[in-house]
């Protein structure tokens, strides 16, 4: 028998997860389907080899190793078929929460400029960029929405180059730290504006759950206190009290129905009940597809039918191009003084000094020091080049030097090109039997630039700091993608250049929606995750005024 | 078992000089051998072969430059010839790549002495207190 909804969901990650809370308050009938599971804490578990961060023989988060893969085009044109844990695969966590369960929680809001970036700066030769339909301000009330539902810590007065904002945070900013107090020194010396990290995490009690206690284990894996806030504590547990939403976890959609006229009416899913795949289709009167940048324009493309023989919404070949992420410009300082304190999260100042207004470079990004680090991450990637992987002389450097050395980075405004893309692979197939997202090309130059350019601003503030030594590896042209996918079916006003209209909905349909990072005509110079959440907030109180 | 004898002194002793005992534990005593054995049954099956044709052929570098097991090794001579074999520069005919055996050993090493004590090594946490890195949080 099939079921019948008011509307379907496709992923409860940061995107779904909001849609499905505030249409079930609204009295809808819902449907949320989620391909990864639901889980604990102790699930997640705290393997320092294998989770979000560092991901070398497999995922605490989804998706399984096996029957998941993807292929990954490397910049000789080789086709590659990789695993969720390898490179190329551009992972996000796949599990109820998507990345929210699992992230390091960073809450920025985007910069007004940030939604005008072809305005601002021109396009680029071979560059996708392109204005958002939508300004700052429509999205700025979803932001405050998104800080007070799920709960943000920050100061709102400290940073001098944000965009208006009405309200304040619900929650003070995380304790100061040593790492804070070194590099606010150093920001002084340049005259450079800093701000505590504005984070989803809980620095007092907050709507039921308790203050942090700052462990370490933000970034890539689950909160111990659940002080850190995502959609699997917030808006999915009040999607399910109504009483009007069913969650599905493990339940992979196979496509989105359309009936003889090419109307959407449902999806069809699969779920594995004894050891067989069993498939179900159900109706609604709206779809909603928020499965991340990657999957959703996967399963736009993996639905064509007759009338629509190129997939869903793409009519123009616009689905799945534009594949953006963000750059992460890197530098390491060693000091003679302790820079850590033992207590996470870790990441504690940053800069917005250099997010826009940058001479002879497209955009820019925000600086911040990295979160406490596992201790096999900053083996693998904090050493400087000159000091032995091995040996008395490695233990000793690691001995003297985890707690003495700072990591400064930040996203860089991805520069889109229409040639880093997902396509569909038809000859490889998951364990459902669905083609497998393939993913080519590369960011657009201009982004090595901007990044370039903030690698050296990074290596300036590390200097004026005091680093004794400092350290880094230049930016180099590659994919961009990963945990910040986004950009795959971008909003915009006119359906010949954008593949859905500023509420999310599809362009050539009444009904079909995409609300997660898809969305995103531009990536911002930020943790793009509050961003997500602003538009699933916006989107999904237009389709309830529509149902 | 998954090694011999003399396959398992030299992965011993191999070990101790990646992450040589001082007044915190050496990579053998912290339990990297166990990490170890548990990868080459798990993840890492496919290094089975390669650690032990690398194993023998550490040993046999041994005898052949000095005339002593590497286990018996002083430890000066333990490092110059794992730092050559590192390189690739062996005295002795390997039918693997030394290189690639030496740097797969060197990293399951240190994620065996750095990882969580859950995956098999790092016995009591003692790495973390050596560097410092504190998961209590204010707890």
């Amino acid at each position: 028998m099939t079921k019948t909804y008011d509307v379907i969901i496709v992923g409860a990650g940061a995107g779904g997860g909001i849609v499905a809370g505030v249409l079930a308050e609204a009295g809808k009938r819902v449907l949320l389907l989620e391909r990864g599971p639901k889980k604990s804490f102790e699930e997640v578990g705290r393997d320092h080899l294998r989770n979000q961060r560092i991901s070398l023989y497999g995922h605490n988060a989804g998706p399984e190793e096996n029957g998941n893969p993807r292929v990954y085009v490397d910049a000789q044109g080789r086709e590659h078929i990789v695993r969720p844990h390898e490179g190329g695969y551009q992972n996000n966590a796949a599990m109820v929460g998507g990345g929210t369960q699992v992230y390091g929680a960073q809450a920025w809001r985007f910069m007004e400029q940030d939604f005008r970036m072809a305005s601002l700066y021109g396009v680029p030769k071979h560059s996708s960029l392109a204005d958002w339909p939508i300004t700052y301000s429509e999205l700025a009330p979803y932001y405050e929405k998104a800080e007070w539902e799920l709960g943000v810590c920050g100061d709102d007065t400290a940073n001098r180059f944000q965009s208006e904002r009405s309200k304040d945070y619900p929650m003070p900013p995380i304790p100061s730290n040593p790492s804070r107090e070194i590099l606010q020194r150093g920001a002084e010396r340049l005259g450079w504006n800093t701000n505590p990290v504005p984070m989803l995490i809980n620095t007092k009690p907050y709507l039921g759950r308790p203050a942090c206690i700052q462990c370490s284990y933000c970034v890539g894996f689950s909160c111990p206190s659940n002080s850190k806030n995502g959609t699997q504590n917030t808006l999915i547990p009040r999607a399910l009290v109504t009483g009007n939403c069913d969650l599905i976890p493990h339940a992979m959609t196979e496509r989105i129905d359309t009936d003889s006229q090419g109307n959407v009416v449902g999806v069809t899913y699969l779920t594995e009940q004894d050891g067989s795949m069993v498939r179900e289709s159900a109706t609604a009167k709206v779809v909603v597809v928020s499965s991340g940048a990657i999957e959703s324009a996967r399963l736009l493309l993996n639905s064509s039918s007759s009338q629509h023989p190129q997939g869903l919404g793409n009519e123009h070949d616009l689905v799945g191009r534009s594949l953006q992420g963000h750059f992460y410009p890197s530098i390491h300082g060693l000091f003679n003084e302790v820079v850590h304190d033992g207590l996470g999260p870790g990441v504690s100042i940053s800069t917005t000094q250099f997010n826009h207004g940058n001479s002879g470079v497209v955009g820019g990004g925000m600086l911040a020091n990295e979160f406490t680090k596992l201790p096999i991450i900053f083996w693998r990637g904090s050493l400087p080049p000159d000091v032995p992987h091995w040996g008395a002389a490695n233990k000793r450097w690691m001995r003297e030097n985890f707690s003495r050395t700072l990591h400064v980075m930040g996203p860089v405004q991805d520069i889109p090109s229409p040639d880093s893309r997902v396509q569909v692979a038809p000859n490889v197939r998951d364990r459902y039997g669905i083609p497998v997202a393939k993913l080519s090309g590369t960011t657009h130059p201009e982004t090595v630039k901007t990044a370039q350019f903030m690698f050296e601003r990074a290596k300036e503030w590390m200097e004026a700091s005091g680093a004794v030594r400092v350290w880094g590896n230049p930016p180099s042209l590659g994919m961009s993608a990963g945990q910040h996918q986004a950009g795959t079916c971008r909003m915009g006003d006119d359906a010949q250049t954008s593949v859905t209209d500023k509420w999310g909905r599809v362009h050539a349909h009444d009904n079909l929606f995409v609300v997660d990072a898809s969305l995103h005509v531009t990536n911002g110079g930020f943790n793009p995750v509050l961003t997500v959440m602003a538009l699933a907030y916006r989107s999904a109180v237009h389709i309830a005024k529509g149902l | 078992m998954l090694l011999t004898e003399t396959q398992t002194t030299t992965l011993q002793a191999a070990l101790d000089r990646i992450v040589p005992a001082d007044d915190y534990p050496g990579a053998w005593e912290a339990g990297v051998g166990n990490y170890i054995l548990r990868q080459l049954e798990g993840d890492s099956h496919h290094l089975l072969p390669v650690y032990r044709l690398g194993l023998d052929g550490l040993d046999a570098e041994a005898v052949t430059a000095w005339g002593a097991h590497f286990a018996d090794l002083y430890p000066a001579r333990q490092d110059a010839l794992l730092a050559n074999l590192e390189r690739g520069i062996a005295g002795t005919s390997w039918l693997i790549p030394s290189s690639g055996f030496i740097s797969a050993l060197i990293q399951h090493t240190v994620e065996g002495y750095y990882a969580d004590a859950a995956q098999g090594g790092n016995h009591g946490e003692k790495s973390w207190q050596m560097i410092g890195f504190n998961q209590a949080g204010r707890l």
